[in-house]
């Protein structure tokens, strides 16, 4: 850690843990960094699977450059703080463990493919349904459960024999070791850049372009805090940033099996979002009921979520907690799973929502989850 | 016959015996009361717009074979009261009329009570499942989690009365079959009147029979049985969403008697839906709504836990028992299911579902 950094964060960091203790200070940053992702989030509609399906139909525009922008901010500011030493990366448990390759790979096609089919990925269904979205509740309420059942439950068997297919050794999961000094920094800034081209040239408004940015630079600051608390605190305290399925199942686990919540930094995270989004969604006036109709379909959102349940859990995180937060990271398995997420995304939105499933299958009528043909932009204005 | 069963028990005692005897009584139910639509729901409410009809001949006729069969046991003493756990411990009359309302608006607005959702969601029913699995969390909550407290305050409000759970020592010796016998009377009248015909009667009387049997073997059981095994009727809210917390975090469980019962009544619904043609895929459309079914469902869930029993559980399981409290929380059942029948659906048809015509209560149905 540099002179600066001791000087600027020891005192505060410290002084407030040993006042409030660990569990406290965790659920505090939790709450915190969620509510600021939730308003931030909401506010741009940032969103993977729009700059997917935006960027495999030939026609990347606003919601590419959003994505672009929030990932680029989040790799460049967690870079720079990793850079100084503010975020000490050897306290960071996916850095240092073994992953597995083959659930990267395998959970990150799952995922994609779910998110599509559900209309949105695991942290957009959260954000949609604090704004009303009652099929955003219930896919979110499905992704969890199931994530829960491949963590411990009936899944977890499965979950497992995948994982174990190709491991990978923890000091070889960082993408740092094979840059130059700053290589980071430098691809974070690249990143931004193209994101900036993109965002003139698809007149993003300024707002929007504002709050994408600062998704993605709250993604750096959880990691940014959530290292100095465990740099500072006597407890072990696990360094983590922004992620979803994981921290919705313990909040779920944790409203289930035990009248009080031990307090952490997911248990914050999960509400902390949810009314982030509320108060962003009421004060700007989006709050607006929503239904499944015949024309939404319901089987495909059922689908897409079992599959981004279970795919998150093997790939170590969401479009946010893997994309976003492990790539902000260099994580090479958050990179890979990343990676796939757009693929399959890309692959079935031909299938079913564009010419795929007619040119497969030319003499059949598309299935009940190809219900509820979308455009690009399926949310509400 | 019942030394039969009792030898059979002795020779093949495990612990898993339970779950098979609760995954053979399941089968049975679940395949009859998708045979028959049996229905609480549509019961209340045929009986409430004053067109008591096919569905509330069958649940009284059901209603009936329980008190007859399960009375006429215990009087023989093939099922010994003393085992029975809710004879002996004190209920709780705020939860059974608090429990009893929610249930009922819940059913109401889930079209549906934990049973009928069961089965629904076997034959393809995607609003019965999702519903189902809100009622199982929300079921989980109100007993360990976050609306625990909410759950004893209500419990609370009243006094613990040993004796709302111990009518049957209170009453003279033959009034619980004579109970029976009557509702069973009545109901046969009903057949006539709704034009019931003979082989659709004697399901109904079937699923009466079944948590009479279940109190039944269970009670033979625990007599010889070295494993712990509690005397248990049917019922569907508890086991249900004790099966799906198993599924999500500790699956070597042994789901027991209430979990084979669970699964029995899925297979067994899915079973004669498929042979009977009746698988059909069904989701939310605009007419049916969807936060219509999720409040329902959280108030299934709580007012089943209240209740410590759902429509079967309380009301034919521990009903049959004539357990005070299950009745009280059965009448507040039907009086919360024709209140919000009242509010919500006053236009549209008991098959509320099947109809086209959009709810008077579009705010709520969405």
């Amino acid at each position: 850690m540099t002179a600066w950094g001791e000087s600027v964060m020891d005192i505060d960091v410290a002084a407030l843990i040993n006042d409030i203790g660990a569990g406290k200070t965790s659920l505090v940053i939790g709450v915190g960094v969620g509510l600021l992702f939730g308003v931030f989030a909401q506010q741009s509609r940032f969103c993977l699977r729009a700059a997917c399906v935006e960027f495999w139909r030939g026609a990347p525009r606003e919601k590419f450059s959003i994505w672009l922008l929030t990932f680029g901010t989040a790799l460049l500011a967690t870079q720079a703080l990793v850079e100084t030493g503010l975020i000490e990366i050897g306290s960071i448990r996916q850095l240092n463990n073994a992953g597995s390759l083959s659930g990267a790979i395998v959970g990150g096609l799952l995922f994609g493919s779910g998110m599509v089919l559900a209309r949105g990925c695991a942290s957009r269904l959260l954000i949609l349904s604090a704004t009303g979205n009652m099929r955003a509740l219930v896919a979110g309420l499905l992704v969890t459960i199931v994530a829960q059942a491949s963590l411990r439950g009936g899944l977890a068997p499965l979950r497992e024999a995948i994982s174990s297919w190709w491991l990978v050794e923890g000091h070889l999961r960082g993408l740092a070791r094979l840059l130059p000094p700053y290589g980071g920094v430098v691809m974070g800034g690249a990143f931004l850049l193209l994101a900036m081209v993109f965002v003139r040239r698809f007149q993003v408004s300024g707002w929007v372009a504002t709050t994408a940015a600062l998704t993605g630079g709250t993604v750096s600051l959880a990691w940014l805090l959530n290292s100095q608390h465990a740099a500072n605190a006597f407890d072990i305290v696990a360094v983590q940033s922004v992620s979803f399925t994981g921290p919705a199942a313990d909040t779920l686990m944790g409203l289930i099996n035990s009248p009080s919540l031990p307090p952490s930094f997911e248990i914050g995270l999960v509400p902390g979002v949810f009314i982030g989004s509320l108060l962003a969604a009421v004060a700007t006036r989006q709050f607006q009921w929503q239904a499944f109709t015949e024309s939404t379909g319901t089987t495909r959102y059922l689908i897409g979520a079992t599959m981004m349940g279970f795919g998150a859990m093997l790939a170590g995180g969401c479009a946010v907690g893997a994309g976003i937060s492990g790539g902000s990271l260099l994580l090479g398995t958050a990179w890979i799973a990343l990676f796939c997420m757009w693929l399959s995304a890309g692959a079935t939105d031909w299938m079913v929502e564009r010419e795929g499933y007619r040119r497969w299958w030319p003499e059949r009528d598309p299935p009940a989850i190809a219900l509820g043909r979308n455009p690009v932009q399926p949310e509400r204005t | 016959m019942a030394n039969t069963m009792i030898h059979f028990f002795e020779t093949y005692d495990s612990p898993w015996l339970t779950l098979w005897l609760g995954l053979a009584i399941g089968l049975l139910f679940g395949g009859f009361a998708q045979r028959t639509g049996f229905c609480m729901r549509s019961a209340t409410i045929e009986v409430w717009r004053g067109r008591p009809g096919t569905r509330f001949a069958l649940w009284l006729t059901a209603l009936g074979a329980a008190i007859l069969l399960t009375q006429s046991s215990i009087l023989s003493g093939l099922i010994s009261t003393a085992d029975i756990r809710k004879l002996h411990t004190s209920g709780s009359l705020a939860g059974a009329i608090i429990g009893g309302l929610l249930f009922g608006a819940g059913m109401v607005m889930a079209r549906g009570c934990v049973s009928r959702l069961l089965v629904l969601s076997a034959t393809g029913n995607l609003r019965a499942l999702l519903t189902l699995l809100v009622v199982a969390v929300v079921v989980q909550a109100a007993l360990y989690g976050g609306l625990s407290s909410l759950r004893v305050a209500v419990i609370e409000l009243t006094p613990a009365a040993p004796l709302t759970n111990q009518t049957s020592a209170l009453l003279p010796t033959y009034l619980g079959v004579s109970a029976g016998v009557l509702t069973l009377a009545i109901a046969l009248l009903a057949w006539r009147r709704y034009g019931i015909s003979f082989r659709l009667g004697m399901a109904a009387i079937t699923i009466g029979a079944l948590p009479a049997l279940a109190w039944l073997l269970t009670s033979l059981y625990a007599t010889v049985s070295f494993n712990m095994a509690p005397v248990e009727g049917i019922s569907l809210a508890g086991p249900a969403s004790r099966l799906f917390g198993q599924l999500m975090s500790d699956t070597t469980a042994n789901p027991g008697f209430g979990g084979g019962v669970v699964i029995g009544v899925w297979l067994g619904a899915f079973l004669t839906a498929c042979i009977g043609g009746q698988l059909q895929w069904q989701s939310f459309s605009r007419e049916s709504g969807t936060l219509r079914y999720l409040l329902g469902a959280v108030l299934l869930g709580l007012g089943a836990t209240l209740v410590t029993g759902c429509s079967i559980g309380a009301g034919l399981s521990d009903g049959s028992l004539l357990l005070a409290n299950a009745w009280i929380a059965v009448v507040c059942m039907w009086l919360g299911a024709g209140a919000t029948d009242w509010l919500m659906d006053r236009e549209t048809t008991v098959d509320a579902c099947e109809n086209n015509r959009i709810n008077t209560a579009e705010l709520v149905g969405l």
